[in-house]
């Protein structure tokens, strides 16, 4: 698989360099990854918070990641179900299991897809 | 703080309050946000509060002086006994118990640097039909464990 190479883009971000190059590195650390997850990248990265939300979105608004929301099951797994903002969100949901929960007070967690 | 991390943690603390409305706060201020015409932030924020919520900050750590001290003690301790034992010193009898209780708080103290996620529990052995009972972990395990050790096999 091809590196992945931000240059380019970290020329025309240079306040998010840093950022940038570390999740760079991740990719390239991870080829076969098509999901990024904020909390796994910040764990692995060990980048602040905010650098690495800014960074992401630097990467959605260049076409390289699509971001969108994903509810959090009472089992603790992702729903299929994918929703471009947290307001599409329905107040119920089914799970894998294809039972349906209450979202009310389910996790929802933004997801970044690599987009081909 | 950055504004970003301030509004993250608001709505983290309002969440925290309101657990059952957990989707309906992240609803209000997604659309609040989006009708001001300000979604990126929304957006920014909503990614920082998941990485709040799933990584919470550590807890303050000890600081870098604690292990070293402690190791530094109880090996300065058990060097001396040794140098006292050559001389003919030994530790009288009445003087045992302070012995393992500092040997034991050392260790305590130590716990991390001598690779202790030990864990204890059970029955306070010093009484008899003790309807007392403990559970610990890490380093109080560490002291316990010391302590029980040094009493049944150096003191009793």
């Amino acid at each position: 698989m091809l590196r992945i190479n931000f240059a380019n883009l970290i020329d025309r971000h240079r306040e998010d360099k840093r950022a940038l190059q570390a999740i760079e590195e991740w990719l390239n650390r991870h080829q076969d990854t098509t999901v990024l997850y904020p909390s796994v990248l910040a764990r692995e990265t060990s980048l602040d918070a905010v650098s690495l939300a800014k960074a992401l979105r630097i990467l959605v608004k260049e076409g390289i990641l699509r971001q969108v929301y994903k509810v959090k099951t009472p089992t603790g797994v992702l729903t299929d179900e994918e929703f471009n903002d947290p307001t599409e969100i329905p107040e119920q949901l089914p799970d894998r299991l294809n039972q349906y929960f209450a979202t009310a007070e389910s996790d929802v967690v933004p997801v970044f897809q690599m987009v081909a | 703080m950055n504004e970003l991390l301030v509004q993250a943690r608001d709505l983290h603390r309002r969440i925290l309050k309101n657990p059952e409305r957990k989707l309906s706060i992240i609803q209000e201020f997604y659309d609040e946000r989006a009708s001001a015409g300000d979604s990126e932030t929304a957006e920014l924020v909503l990614i920082i509060l998941n990485i709040e919520m799933s990584n919470p900050p550590p807890k303050d750590p000890l600081p870098s002086w604690f292990l070293p001290l402690g190791l530094g003690l109880i090996m300065i301790f058990l060097a001396g006994l040794v140098v006292a034992s050559m001389f003919g010193f030994v530790v009288p009898p009445g003087g045992r118990f302070a012995l393992i209780a500092l040997l034991s708080i050392g260790v305590g103290l130590s716990s991390s640097a001598l690779g202790g996620k030990a864990s204890v529990q059970g029955q306070i052995p010093f009484f008899q039909n003790s309807p007392l009972a403990i559970s610990a972990t890490s380093g109080i395990a560490l002291f316990i464990i010391t302590f029980v050790l040094g009493y049944n096999f150096y003191i009793k």
